[in-house]
Order: C-alpha cells, then structure tokens, then sequence
C-alpha cells in the first residue's frame, strides 16, 4: 500500500455550540479524483476549506505526505482551491489572473509566460490572455480558475461545487474535460458536491458525509451495490425502503417482518448482536432499487421473487427508459423502471388497472435505518 | 359588426380635432410626456441659469457685480481678481485645506470602511453610528463645538503660524466632517466584494498585505476616487464651519468672498467665482476620464 497524499486524522470542527465535523478520519491516495458527497449543511464544504486552510481544526490533525499542515495558512500549503463562484479577479486580465500564483512565488518573468501559454492550452483558453474577465462566459471563466490553480503545480486540487453553476449541456462536457485534466496533470483532485451523479460520474471514489460524519468511503460501484446504511443507499441512487417490524433467527436464517411486505426469509449475514429468538426489527429497513423491480399484468410465480400488487399510476417518459408509479394503497406507492416497450405495454392499460411489482428478494438488503 | 366601426370612427375623429391625443408610450420613455418634460426644464432652469448668469455677467463692463445691465465685455475683473493679492491668498488658502484634506480624509475614511465592513467587536453598531455622526448633525453647532474646543485647547493661536501650519485647525475641522461622507462611499463599494476573490489569493500564495494592495485596494479604487472629489469639493467650498474655525489670517475663498459681499458687489467676485467652477468641472472630467480608463 503506498502512503495516501492526505491523511485526516480524527478531524473535528465546532462553530460555537454546532459541531460541523464530527471526528472525520480520511485518507486520500495520490492520483485520484476523490469526491465528498452530502447534503448542504453536512460538513463537506468545510472539510474542504480546512484542506485549504481557510479554517482551522477544533481537534485533530490533517497531514500532506506525512507532514502535519494542520497550522499553515493558504498561502504556504501546497494545494490549490477552484472556488465556487470561481473568484476569477476582475480587474486583472486572463493573463495576469493565470501569472499571479507564479508571481507570488517570484518566478522568473520569462518563465512565466510561457507557463501561463502552457496553462491557457491546456484548459482551450489560448488567444483570450487580453480579455477581461467580464468578457468572458460562466464556462470560460471556470477555466481561467482551473488553470490558475493547476499553474502552480499543486500537490493537491481542491474544487467546490465544480459544476453546479453551469447549464446541463456545458455540465456533461466540462466533467469530461476535469477527467482528462487530471489524467494530464497527475494531480489529486478532490471535488466537493451534492449532486450523486456528479460523484459517481467524476470520482474514483467517494466519501459520503452526513451531519459531520463520515458515513461511507468506497468506489461508486461499491456503495451503489453495497450502501452501510439506508441514508447512504437513497444518496447514491434512488431507494425505496419498509421498514422492519421484527426479526425471527429460524434455524440460523433470518424471517423479516417489513410493513407491507409480510415475513420474508432473507440469506443476508446476520447483523452483530443479534441472538436467536424474536428481535425487534425497529432501526432497520428493507431496501429495494427501481430500477430491480419488474412489473409484470398476470400474476405468475417468479421463482425467488417476490410480488406486490397495486394499481397503476403515473407513468413519466424519460427517453431510453420510464418511471412508472404503482399506487399499493393510499399512503403507499412505488415507483420501477422500465424500458421502452415495455412503457408503451402498461401505457395502453389505463389508470386503476391492477399490476404486479416483483423483484428478486436477493436484490434486497438488510439495513440500519437512517433516522437516528 | 357596425358598433366597432362607429367606435373607431369616433376615435379617429376625436384625434383629427384634437380633442383627446392618444399617444403610446414605450415603456421609460418618460422624455416623450410633455408633463414631464416641462417639469425636467423648470428644474435645469433654476438649477444653472443663476450660474450661467454668474459667468456672464463676470465678462460685464460695469463697477458694480449686481447690476443687470449689460455694459459692454471686459476681461479686466479677471485680471483684477488675480491680482487682489488678499483673495489669491485666500484661494491658495482653500486648494490647500482641500488637497490636505482629500488625502486624510480618504485615508481614514478607508480604513474606516474595512473596519466596519470586515471585522466584528463589540459597540459595533454604536462606532457606526458615532462615525456617521458628523453628516446628520448640522453644520452650525459642529462649527461653534469645533471652535470652542480649539480655544479651550489654545489653539486659535496657531492662526499666527508661518503658512501652511495656520491653517492646521481648518484642516482638522474639514477633515472631521469630510471623512464620514469618504467611509460612507468606500463601504459601500465592498459591499459589491466577493470575499471567495481575496481566499483565491490568499490560496495562490499571497500575503495578507498583498492581498489589500492586489485585490481589496484595487476593487474599491472607484470608490477612493469618488470619496476623493467629495472630501475635495466639500472642503473647498465649505463656509459654516471654516467661518467658526478660522482667524483673521486664515482666510479661506469662501469666507472671503463673503466679506467682499459684504463690502460691495463687483464682478471681481463674478470672476473669482467663475475660476472656481472651472476647476471644478475640470476635476470632475478628469475623474470620470480617469475611471472610464479604468473600465476598459
């Protein structure tokens, strides 16, 4: 295992009375593109500001190759920040916004032209070194904060909120063009979002935060397949959850009672501490994706399935595939993906037909409830 | 439908005569009703037709200023102006409170504006409030206090200084009343600063002094520059507390002019007063030269 790039080491922040990061121990491998997910308010922006050292932390220690940088201030620390409203300086021209890392450092002038050329290149900015920030568009500008930041050949990259202010279709084509930045470069980014799918489209892996604490670390895949907790499967993707009324252990199997669902025998490890016998379920939830349920009219036995009937409800066109909504009963209703045909197949059935949900209950999974 | 075509042929009648004008206005264009029009008129009138006089009548060939009939053009009131060697005195007098004034002002109203934008303490809202002070309360009791402090202090006597230094206590004075209105302007032009900019230098490697000459100075520069001409302009043509705060030797333009009033009214005044709005309108052009460079 080689030493990670950045090591937070039981990291905690209060802001008077509010604890904002909750004892976070993190490490970051060199050459990744590493994300911190979570709601706003969860600790993320943060965490990313005490990398940058704009905060400083309550208790804890952040180290940069093994080094502690806990008490440097920004300017003497070896990363660099692409912010959020890109804080592009706008009295300076490309150029000059690009240089002034390089001239804090008192590079040699002709140095710094030609790596401020370098830079302009490298993020498709060559020609526009005269303009005017306020000549520029949201997407242009973005690139003058990367290359500004990249210019000085950080260890780390830090980026807040990288896409969110652009529109979808810059969005899709910038997020390609930071993948291959980094490629490029070598540079371990870490990006700080909301938006999962951001995440999983951009990063190598991922820590999910919540209320200050780390809930998950792990690659996209692994938390889409296996989340720790209910909160950290609805985040990444979609979730439906019923929650568990109690546990039967029947000759070393567990017999789950969910809401809706009825006893189910489910071939999961056995969570720690519970003994044989009845258990209260309460804290934990059955969860299921929609995209693994099916929905079928008949009612025909699936083997190692499970089927819940319901009537139809909204069906909403996505393109290549569809939501479609079955109401269970008044409080209740789930939603499933489907393909085309099979979109255009229920479209024809009308409202208040009944059908049929089934998904495999291997598909399922066991976990802690979320609501603390 | 025939009920239309009688309504559109009253319409088109009642146009023809002239007895209801139906006009479509484009929205703001106010410059297109006559109500409005006549009232900007009436208000640019009483605004700059007393100075037009001025300057005209500063060119009439008659010993008295206030008389209204044109005698002829002379250039001679201008020469004699330049020449009253008490007024030239006097106008050296006032360019230099107002230039000394301008640079303190400006730079305490600057330090004032990050005080109070940037840092927080406690009595914050009371400092706010004792700072603005000097512009809410009139101009007359701040001359008497101002005046009253200064010989308690027994600094009238410094009217008896070698020039420049007699004319410390006016500049004391102006600068007190001027830089409230410089902090007033400077603070709020950063409300306009996006604090990310000064952490994105501070991330490139900037020192916290390198960051107030290379990001926060230059972002308030148009409003150092407007505090500038304001302290300038409101010192060089202050009259209530200059007349408190000065002695027989410290003679300001307008106290001077003042006196001369009082005396009799020539076109001497006319003239000197003529100079003085020339140097203002030349300031004022520099100034918006000078920022319109900037913007480019």
């Amino acid at each position: 295992m080689t030493e990670p790039i950045i090591s937070i080491r039981g990291v905690s922040k209060r802001f008077g009375g509010v604890t904002a990061i909750d004892n976070i121990s993190l490490d970051i491998e060199a050459g990744e593109i590493f994300a911190l997910l979570g709601p706003s308010g969860c600790g993320k922006s943060t965490l990313l500001r005490m990398l940058a050292g704009f905060e400083h932390p309550s208790d804890g220690s952040v180290l940069l190759d093994g080094k502690d940088l806990t008490r440097l201030p920004p300017n003497r620390r070896p990363i660099n920040m692409v912010f959020q409203s890109y804080a592009v300086f706008p009295h300076m021209t490309v150029a000059k916004n690009v240089a002034y890392g390089l001239e804090m450092e008192r590079t040699k002038r002709s140095e710094i032209r030609t790596r401020v050329a370098q830079a302009l290149e490298q993020v498709q900015l060559e020609g526009l070194g005269d303009r005017r920030p306020d000549q520029l568009s949201g997407g242009q500008r973005q690139r003058v904060a990367v290359a500004r930041a990249l210019i000085k050949r950080p260890r780390v990259l830090l980026l807040d909120e990288p896409l969110s202010a652009l529109d979808a279709k810059l969005r899709d084509a910038m997020r390609l063009e930071l993948v291959k930045l980094q490629e490029m470069s070598g540079v371990t980014f870490i990006i700080v979002t909301h938006d999962q799918y951001e995440a999983m489209a951009l990063a190598d892996r991922i820590a999910v935060l919540e209320n200050g604490c780390l809930r998950q670390v792990d690659t996209p895949r692994s938390l889409y397949n296996n989340p720790v907790d209910a909160f950290v499967a609805d985040f990444i993707g979609n979730v439906h959850t019923f929650d568990v009324s109690k546990i039967d252990l029947v000759e070393g199997r567990m017999r789950v009672h969910a809401d809706i669902l009825g006893p189910l025998m489910i071939d999961k490890p056995i969570p720690e501490g519970l003994l044989p016998g009845v258990q209260t379920g309460r804290g934990r939830v059955l969860t299921i994706r929609p995209e693994s349920i099916g929905i079928k009219t008949g009612e025909t036995y699936v083997p190692g399935h499970l089927t819940v009937s319901g009537t139809m409800g909204d069906i909403a066109f996505q393109g290549q595939h569809s939501v479609v909504e079955i109401r269970i009963n008044n409080s209740r209703s789930i939603s499933a993906i489907v393909d085309d045909a099979t979109a255009r197949e229920l479209d024809g059935l009308g409202h208040e037909t009944t059908v049929h949900a089934h998904w495999a209950v291997a598909d399922m999974h066991l976990l802690e409830s979320s609501i603390n | 439908m025939p009920g239309v075509h009688v309504a559109q042929k009253i319409e088109a009648d009642t146009v023809r005569f002239g007895l209801l004008r139906r006009v479509r206005y484009e929205p703001f264009n106010y410059s297109r009703r006559w109500s409005l029009r006549t009232l900007f008129l009436i208000a640019t009138v009483f605004l700059y037709a007393p100075i037009v006089v001025l300057v005209i009548f500063s060119f009439n060939d008659s010993r008295r200023g206030g008389n209204v009939i044109w005698k002829g053009f002379t250039t001679k009131y201008y020469s004699k102006a330049f020449q009253n060697d008490e007024l030239m005195l006097a106008f050296a007098n006032s360019l230099t409170i107002a230039l000394v004034t301008m640079v303190l002002a400006v730079i305490l109203g600057t330090l004032t504006a990050v005080l109070l934008w940037r840092f927080r303490f406690p009595f914050k809202p009371l400092v706010e409030g004792l700072v603005s002070l000097p512009i809410v309360i009139p101009e007359i009791c701040m001359g008497v206090s101002l005046a009253l402090f200064f010989s308690s202090m027994g600094w009238m006597k410094t009217g008896n200084l070698m020039w420049p230094l007699n004319l410390v206590n006016i500049t004391i004075a102006h600068i007190t009343f001027c830089f409230p209105f410089a902090a007033m302007v400077i603070r709020a032009r950063l409300d306009s600063f996006n604090r990310e900019t000064e952490e994105a230098a501070r991330d490139l490697g900037a020192s916290e002094w390198r960051v107030l000459k290379d990001i926060l100075i230059p972002h308030m520069r148009p409003g150092i520059i407007a505090a500038a001409l304001l302290a300038f302009t409101l010192s060089l043509d202050d009259f209530v507390i200059t007349f408190f705060t000065s002695g027989p030797n410290t003679v300001t333009f307008p106290v001077k002019i003042y006196s001369m009033v009082r005396f009799s009214v020539t076109p001497e005044i006319n003239a000197a007063s003529t100079v003085l709005i020339l140097m203002t309108l030349i300031l004022t052009w520099l100034a918006l030269r000078y920022q319109r460079a900037l913007e480019r």
